[in-house]
């Protein structure tokens, strides 16, 4: 019984096993290559990366903020 | 933890008058902020009024970074509960100033029941920021000598 399959299901391990075979790849290598695919996901955005992408948008300055707003539709 | 205003996140995610003030702070404390209710239908009006052209856009990317979780994250408060204090704050406060907005009311109640310590606003016009500070939130921008007459 080897690692992987003692962490999956049987069928499935011997599955990923001749899939990594015909591929040429150890079972652990073709299982590194996959974590590495699935982990370059893209990652949630944070505040750095938020003013290039404000700037890419290139938005025209408002005249108004929303205290303007707020103001003018007489919410008060 | 911060409690933002809906002008504060309609100008970080905007470009007004407040953006630059928007990015001073943010690049200080580089805040994890709430999204409730309340901020909706203002950041709506705020993007189709100011940005049309980009409205949908930045509406996309608003709800793309409250599902990343890292710069914004939903609040889950009870409505009737973040209600009731504001009613507390207006039968208090409205015989004083007798503009107080019912919004302004309901966005410092969600700060109080969020438990929140810091409340970011650009809304110098109302009362909201004065009563926010009432309520021994910290406000910030500090308020305006204006706004701390009304605290007299």
């Amino acid at each position: 019984m080897t690692l992987l399959q003692t962490r999956v299901e049987d069928k499935i391990a011997r599955r990923f096993e001749k899939a990594a075979r015909e591929r040429g790849e150890t079972t652990y290598s073709f299982l590194q290559k996959v974590v590495v695919e699935a982990s370059a996901e893209t990652e949630p955005e944070t505040w750095n990366d938020h003013w290039k992408k404000s700037m890419s948008l290139h938005l025209k300055p408002a005249r108004k903020t929303l205290a303007d707003l707020r103001e003018e539709s007489g919410e008060r | 933890m911060i409690y933002a205003d809906t002008s504060f996140i309609a100008s970080a995610y905007g470009l007004d008058a407040n953006t630059a003030a928007a990015r001073r702070f943010i690049e200080t404390n580089e805040p994890r902020l709430p999204l409730m209710f309340l901020h909706w239908p203002e950041l709506a009006k705020s993007f189709w009024t100011s940005h049309p052209e980009n409205a949908e856009k930045l509406w996309d990317w608003v709800k793309e970074d409250l599902a990343g979780g890292k710069k914004l994250y939903p609040l889950e408060l009870e409505a009737d509960l973040v209600a009731r204090r504001a009613t507390g704050l207006i039968i208090n406060f409205c015989p004083r100033w007798k503009k107080l907005r019912s919004l302004d009311a309901l966005h410092v109640a969600a700060a109080v029941t969020g438990n929140f310590k810091t409340f970011v606003s650009f809304d110098t016009r109302s009362y909201q920021r004065v009563l926010a500070s009432t309520q021994k939130l910290k406000v910030w921008p500090p308020l305006t000598a204006e706004e701390n007459q009304f605290l007299k």
